[in-house]
This record gives C-alpha cells, sequence and structure tokens, in this order.
C-alpha cells in the first residue's frame, strides 16, 4: 500500500504559507452587524449585504451554534439539516450534496464557496467536501441558497450556492482549539489562532483527522478496497487595514485527503481518491467615492490520484492510479453602490482561466489537455419601490473559450480542431419581495442558470486496451452544449410569535435543459485500435430534466431553552430523452423527507437530538463486476442523531455526539451502509 | 347607587392603570432598547472609538417630555456605560449649550426637539458628532444622522445628509443595510 506522507506534506505546505504569507477573506464585520440587528448577514443572495429576512431568494443560514449543536465535524451532516437539500453518503467521509431532487455522485449543480473562494472543483465539476480546508469551529455561518444563482456567482451555481462564511480576522477574534476521539478509530484535531489589532489582523487555522476503513459489506464487483480516509488542512487569512478606506486581503491555503466513494465515471463503482488542493489569494476593499470597489484574485490547484478498479487491474492503493490536475485563475472586481435611497448596483467583472490535464493512466491511453479563459460581466439592481415591494434583477453575461493544448487521441469525436470554438451564455435572476406586514413576507422568483461541461466531459479521452471484451474508447466532447436550468418559485415566510417560531413554505419547478451524458453508447459506432473495432462511448447533451416541489419548515425557540426545528420536504424528478448512463436524476433523490431536531439548553448543559427519514433512492450502481452500471433501488430508511454538551468552563466544552444511533448499519443508497458513528470531544476557546 | 370603600379603591386603581396605558401609548420615550441599539451602531463606524467618550443627551427642559427622556437615557447610560470599546460619559445639553458638542463625538437626541432640529444639525456638522436618536423625525428632516427602531424589529434609519455634513463614515455595509432616508 502505497505510504502517504500526510504530515510531512503539510509541514511542507504550513512552511509554504508561511513564505507565501498571503490570503483572501471577507472583510465584513458580520458579528457586528448580526448583533445589531438580532439576524444573520448575508452577501450571498445578491452580492450586496443583507439581512437574513430580507434576501430575496430562498436562502437557509445555518449559524455557528446551530454548528456547535449538530455535533458534527463535517459540512454535509450539518446541511442535512436544510430541508430541499439532500445529502448522498457513499463512505465514511465522502458526500454529495443534491439540491431540491436532483442527485448524482460528483454533483455538478451547487457551487461551494468558502468567504467567496470557490472550494468546487472544476475536474468533474463537483465538490470534494472532506478536502474542504475549513475548521468547523471556526464556520460563522453556512449560507445555503436553492435556486439557479449563476448571474451572480457564474456556471457553477446552476442549481445553488453554498457558502461557508468563517470568522474574519480582523473583525473577530477566534481562538479555538478542539480535539475528537470516537468509533472507527477516529481521531480529530483542529485549531485556528487569530491576532487583530488597529493594523487589521490575521489569522491561521490547522487541523486533520485519521479514521479507520468503513464496511465494504455490500461492495459489488469493481469496488475497489475502502481507503483510511484522512485529512491535513491549514489555513491563513489576513487582513490589513492600509487606511481608514482600504483594506488589503490575502489568504492562502492547503489540504490534502484521502477519500473512499462513489465513482459515477467507473460504471458507479467505489473507488479512492487521494486529492491535494491549495490555493492562494489577494484582494482588496476600498471605500470610494463610486461605491464599495472589492477585488478578490486567486489561483486554486488541485492534484488527484482516482484510483478505480478496472479489469486490467485493481487499483487499489497500490495500483497505479490516474492522475488529474486543475489549476483555476480567477479575478473578479465588482462595485457596489447605493445610488439613491431606493436603488441599489453592483457591477461586477470577472476573469477566469482553468488549465487541465491528466496522466499516469495504466492500460489506457492519453487523452487531450484543455483550457478555457472565460471574461464574464454582471449586474444586479435593487429597487426597494417602497416598504412593502421590491424588486431585484440580476444578470451576467460569459464568454468563455474553449482549447486544446495536449494531444489528442485522433479516435471517433475528439478531432483536435473540435477543442476550439466558444461558448457564450446568459444568466439572469428576477426576484419580487413584498411585505405585506413585519410578520409576512412573500417571494416570487425566476432564475436562469448556466453549467457549463466540466473538463473532463469537454476533454476526457481514455482507451481501455486491455480485455475482450470489454475494449472501449471512452470520449469527452468538446463541442458540449452549456446546461440551461430555468428556475421558477414562490415562497412565503410568516413570523408566528406564538409559537415563538418562523413558518416557511416554498414552492419550485425547475427546468434542466441539454443534460450532460458523461458516457453514451453510440449504438453501432465502433473506432479502430490496435487492429479491433472498439466500441465508443461519449460524452454528449442528452435530454431535459425537470423537477416540482415544496418545503414546509417550522423553526422556533423559547426563552426557557428549547428549541425546534420540524420540516418536510418533496421532489419529483422526471427525466426525459435518454439519461440513463452516467447521469440519472430520476430518483435520484428522496421525493419524501422529514427532519425533526429538537434541542434544550438549561445551565451548561445543551441538549440536541435530530430524526430524518427519507423515501427510498434508485441511483446508478455497477453490476456485471463494475462493467456495467444500472439503476439500483434503495428503500427507504430513518437515521437518528444526537449530542449531549457540557460545558466544564466558561471556555471549555465538552461533547458526546452520535449518528445512526440506533443500528450499527444503514442502508441509505445502493452504495455500502453507512455505519453507527460515536464522537467525544472537548473544545476550548481562549 | 352607593359605591363601597372596596369598589371605590378598585376604581382609583384601574383609573391608574388606565391612565397609565394612555400615557404610554401617547408620551414617547427613549428606552433601553432603543439605546442599546444605538450603541451597537457604534463599532461599524469607521473612526471607532475608544477611551472615555462623552455623549451629549441634547434635550429641552421647557419640555417636559424631552427632560424625562433625557432624565431615562442618562440613567440608562450611568447604568451601562461601555460601548464598542469606549467608556460612555453622559453630558446634558441644552439647545443654549450645542456648543459643548465640540466635546461630543456622539449626541442622543431626545424627544421633543423638533424645534431645535436645525440648531441641533448646524453644530453637530460643525463638530462631527455623530447624532442619533429614537424620535424619527429627525432623522427623516435629515437632521439627525441616525433614527433607531428597536421593535417589533430592529430597524435603522440613516441620512446621507446629515452623515455627509458632518463627515461620518460608517463601515459600507452597514450603510446598504439601513434604510436611507
Amino acid at each position: 500500500m502505497k505510504n502517504y506522507n500526510l504530515y510531512g506534506s503539510s509541514l511542507l505546505a504550513f512552511a509554504t504559507l508561511l513564505a507565501v504569507s498571503s490570503a483572501h477573506a471577507q472583510s465584513m464585520d458580520y458579528g457586528s452587524l448580526q448583533t445589531l440587528f438580532g439576524e444573520p448577514v448575508t452577501t450571498s443572495a445578491t452580492g450586496t449585504p443583507q439581512r437574513a429576512s430580507e434576501v430575496p431568494a430562498n436562502m437557509t443560514i445555518i449559524t455557528a451554534d446551530e454548528i456547535r449543536q449538530s455535533g458534527s465535524r463535517n459540512i454535509p451532516e450539518i446541511l442535512s439539516r436544510v430541508p430541499g437539500l439532500d445529502i448522498f453518503q457513499s463512505s465514511l467521509n465522502s458526500y454529495d450534496v443534491g439540491v431540491r431532487g436532483f442527485q448524482q455522485p460528483y454533483q455538478p449543480r451547487l457551487l461551494v464557496l468558502v468567504d467567496g473562494r470557490q472550494v468546487f472543483l472544476d475536474d468533474y465539476s463537483r465538490t470534494l467536501w472532506d478536502n474542504i480546508p475549513v475548521n468547523i469551529d471556526d464556520i460563522r455561518q453556512i449560507e445555503v441558497v436553492k435556486g439557479a444563482s449563476s448571474a451572480l456567482f457564474g456556471s457553477n451555481a446552476g442549481g445553488g450556492v453554498i457558502n461557508i462564511v468563517t470568522y474574519s480576522p480582523i473583525y473577530d477574534k477566534n481562538n479555538v482549539a478542539s480535539v475528537g476521539v470516537g468509533s472507527q478509530n477516529h481521531v480529530n484535531l483542529d485549531g485556528t489562532v487569530t491576532v487583530n489589532g488597529a493594523w487589521g489582523g490575521t489569522k491561521i487555522s490547522a487541523g486533520g483527522m485519521n479514521s479507520n476503513p468503513f464496511s465494504s459489506d455490500i461492495a459489488l464487483g469493481g469496488d475497489v478496497a475502502p481507503a483510511k480516509p484522512n485529512k491535513r488542512y491549514i489555513v491563513s487569512n489576513s487582513v490589513f487595514q492600509l487606511n481608514p478606506n482600504f483594506q488589503l486581503t490575502t489568504e492562502a491555503n492547503y489540504s490534502e485527503s484521502l477519500t473512499t466513494t462513489a465513482d459515477p465515471t467507473d460504471f458507479g463503482t467505489i473507488g479512492n481518491q487521494h486529492t491535494i488542493t491549495y490555493s492562494t489569494g489577494l484582494g482588496f476593499n476600498w471605500q470610494s467615492a463610486w461605491g464599495l470597489i472589492s477585488n478578490n484574485t486567486y489561483f486554486n490547484h488541485s492534484f488527484l490520484d482516482v484510483y478505480e478498479t478496472t479489469s486490467g487491474g485493481n487499483y487499489t492503493l497500490g495500483g497505479v492510479p490516474y492522475g488529474l490536475t486543475t489549476d483555476v485563475l480567477v479575478s473578479q472586481l465588482q462595485d457596489q453602490l447605493k445610488i439613491d435611497a431606493a436603488n441599489t448596483l453592483r457591477l461586477g467583472t470577472e476573469f477566469r482561466y482553468k488549465a487541465f490535464k491528466n496522466d499516469g493512466v495504466q492500460d489506457a491511453v492519453q487523452t487531450p489537455s484543455v483550457d478555457e479563459t472565460a471574461l464574464a460581466a454582471s449586474a444586479t439592481w435593487l429597487w426597494q419601490i417602497n416598504d412593502k415591494w421590491s424588486w431585484t434583477n440580476a444578470a451576467r453575461v460569459d464568454h468563455t473559450g474553449l482549447e486544446q493544448t495536449g494531444t489528442v487521441f485522433n479516435t471517433a469525436n475528439s478531432q483536435s480542431a473540435n477543442y476550439s470554438h466558444d461558448i457564450n451564455a446568459l444568466s439572469a435572476n428576477s426576484d419580487v419581495v413584498y411585505k405585506p406586514t413585519e410578520l409576512d413576507t412573500f417571494r416570487l422568483g425566476y432564475g436562469r442558470g448556466v453549467e457549463l461541461p466540466s473538463l473532463m466531459n469537454n476533454s476526457w479521452n481514455i482507451v481501455l486496451n486491455y480485455g475482450q471484451p470489454p475494449l472501449a474508447d471512452y470520449e469527452g466532447n468538446p463541442q458540449l452544449k452549456p446546461t440551461i436550468v430555468q428556475d421558477y418559485s414562490a415562497d412565503y415566510d410568516r413570523v408566528v410569535k406564538p409559537l415563538n417560531s418562523d413558518v416557511k413554505f416554498s414552492l419550485f419547478y425547475t427546468l434542466n435543459q441539454d443534460v450532460v451524458q458523461p458516457f453514451a453508447a453510440l449504438g453501432s459506432q465502433t473506432v479502430r485500435i490496435n487492429g479491433q473495432d472498439v466500441p465508443v462511448y461519449i460524452a454528449q447533451n442528452s435530454g431535459n430534466s425537470s423537477g416540482y416541489g415544496t418545503e414546509v419548515e417550522l423553526k422556533g425557540n423559547s426563552p426557557s431553552g428549547y428549541r425546534w426545528d420540524v420540516s418536510y420536504s418533496f421532489a419529483r424528478v422526471t427525466d426525459a430523452g435518454a439519461i440513463k448512463s452516467g447521469v440519472d436524476y430520476e430518483g435520484s433523490a428522496p421525493q419524501h423527507q422529514g427532519r425533526v431536531l429538537l434541542g434544550y439548553t438549561t445551565g451548561k448543559w445543551e441538549f440536541d437530538t435530530n430524526t430524518q427519514i427519507d423515501s427510498g433512492t434508485n441511483l446508478l450502481r455497477s453490476y456485471n463486476g463494475g462493467y456495467s452500471e444500472q439503476l439500483a433501488l434503495a428503500g427507504g430508511y430513518y437515521s437518528e442523531g444526537a449530542r449531549v454538551g457540557y460545558k466544564i468552563f466558561d471556555n471549555l466544552t465538552a461533547a458526546v455526539s452520535g449518528t445512526n444511533l440506533t443500528r450499527q448499519n444503514t442502508s441509505e443508497s445502493p452504495y455500502p451502509a453507512i455505519q453507527r458513528e460515536v464522537l467525544v470531544s472537548v473544545t476550548g476557546k481562549f | 347607587m352607593k359605591i363601597s370603600g372596596h369598589t371605590s379603591k378598585m376604581l382609583l386603581w384601574a383609573c391608574l392603570i388606565i391612565s397609565t396605558f394612555v400615557m404610554t401609548g401617547t408620551a414617547h420615550a427613549t428606552d433601553q432598547k432603543d439605546l442599546a441599539v444605538a450603541e451597537k451602531t457604534l463599532p461599524l463606524l469607521q473612526d471607532k472609538l475608544s477611551g472615555n467618550v462623552n455623549v451629549a443627551i441634547i434635550y429641552d427642559p421647557a419640555v417636559s417630555t424631552s427632560k424625562a427622556d433625557a432624565d431615562a437615557i442618562k440613567a440608562a447610560l450611568e447604568g451601562n456605560s461601555s460601548a464598542a470599546g469606549a467608556t460612555l460619559v453622559p453630558v446634558m445639553v441644552t439647545p443654549t449649550e450645542l456648543s459643548k458638542l465640540g466635546q461630543a463625538k456622539l449626541a442622543l437626541v431626545a424627544y421633543g426637539m423638533k424645534t431645535s432640529f436645525d440648531a441641533i444639525a448646524t453644530a453637530a456638522a460643525t463638530s462631527g458628532t455623530l447624532t442619533i436618536s429614537a424620535d424619527l423625525e429627525c432623522v427623516k428632516a435629515n437632521k439627525c444622522v441616525l433614527g433607531v427602531v428597536s421593535s417589533p424589529t430592529v430597524d435603522i434609519y440613516y441620512s446621507k445628509t446629515a452623515a455627509d455634513a458632518g463627515k461620518i463614515v460608517f463601515a459600507p455595509a452597514f450603510t446598504m443595510l439601513v434604510k436611507q432616508i
């Protein structure tokens, strides 16, 4: 088994961080604003600061208190409390988060950011949640926007956005350390140190996790042996107050993880991935006569070793993986300007460059490399018509140029000339908010989102030159069209004072046009390789997928220390066309989900429980020894979690938490069952 | 009809209670919650407050509601004088003493000062004093920089005109979250 020297790598990364000493961080004083208004504030709905109760979008903000009370040490489990989000777990530390019924491994429809920096990976267009470099104890809030948000965030936000906001290096003084041990030989250690003053502030977070393999008692042929999950990360954020009107922001981070995950590109098998990501960033905030002008420039690098099982050899950790390298450079410039009492304008431009290559494929012929260069211009206009009515409009135009840079294996479709072309895309949002009383809010929204094809779907070209059969040619398709998302939503929120609660009611309809199917069989089409006719599978736009549904939530707390959050969500998705291979949204997420979260605080004690009931799912899963895939049904399930926390001192808390508490194994999907987990942790704030 | 002593006492109490409600409903007062909201705006000033900060409580001794409101503000500040890293020191200021604003970075304008709004605005602009009032008439007339509402939900009204006149600068996010006049 290959020995990953994560500790050594982490030390090297730390040295690099100190040398680079650059980091970007959000520099809005969230804490003071939340204290003032008595509710969280956010910029994730429109790009401009807004109170949570006034955003023109379906948004949930998970606060630091709720994160602590969840007892969870990973973000998808924390997100599972949000109605309309579906959490698909395929191993101890591998998750995909789907929005409103659209779920699949390597979920491409949800953009994930940390302090405004993309942690979404552009290789397959997905998020590797366990690789995100963030200390759970350093998260101020997690902002969840459901619905197309490309007009603000660009082409990865077709189905929604999650922005993880950490404590500010300049306005907050978050000094925290946490250690946890638990079942599956889980050990985690995380810490954050902040130093700040009139000059600005610097914050460093670092930590890691080790655990033992997940049970593979229902592993199928083609699945690799589970790895021992682990993670190391270090993050540095700084804000320098150069003068009263100008802040310089810097960021640097490094993360390394080993994950066992569902692999939709290998016929729904279980594979292992060793992932290294690092990022550096620089930005500024300038309070000028023309508004607040901000720049956020960052460079993301990711490198994955992917270990899959194939007929030619079992790519376990001892085997030779194929590697994917992605570099992303993003520079965003925006101006927020309050024109007058009723009108606020946000103007933005963005430059985005992606470079992608892969190598080291055993038993397979090379794949080409591609570059993407994109320019975008966007605008958001917030019009407060009067005390009761507001109307927000946003639009963004993206111009993306594709270019082939590596060698192309001239097979059926990936001819070199196909790569050089441009994609133009228009995103838009229009949302009306009506507040007839202090207690009632109505929202009507329309969103047009854009999902650009992933770099893999644009360019991969893997020729499996072993076996008799299955010898096959899997090709990306540089001529893919972007998937267009049309979102329609209606929301009603009401404050129910007698119950100390908020009630939220939502309806939605979503249409995804030209969904990309990673490998569609081209019937009898073959290509001749090594003297043999090889069947061709190619990425293509394969039809539409639509969904509708509703969400209802009652959430509140009482002065006596009780809190509750009860919700139900329904989503029904229908695929049209030939979306049956590599991606299949119909039935991929539970149609019915119910959640009950109850909590009570008394003195030094905190008690919290959560129960979730999901109906069944229908996900693509491997069969025939991993050479093919088919829809596999998993029945409904329920899961229970709980946390008990005790404040030993004002700044020291001990807690016991657990998930899936009533059973050792819970089958949530056709993938391996999820085990019961129990964690004991101690957290100190200094 | 003869009214018993017990009944007359009950009627007296009822009258007292009703009159209290009536007075509460008609008389304006800056309450503790309003002051708390006002104090919570201070960390969002671009020029942070520190050390001992004189807080002018502007009132008119000739107007009873104004005097009562000012006394309540003073008492509340004396009970909780720390805000945004500064120690707030209340100083009572009448319309004839507005030159004292030169020594005050913050001024709380009591109810009942409508006739002095112009003079207060002029003095505050000259001295660069942040003026805050729970009396929204002041900010809506562009004479105070901020107007605060604490219930049923927190609302902040902001006069850019008054802020610009006194060169009062807040964090950009704050000015986008408030209701601008």
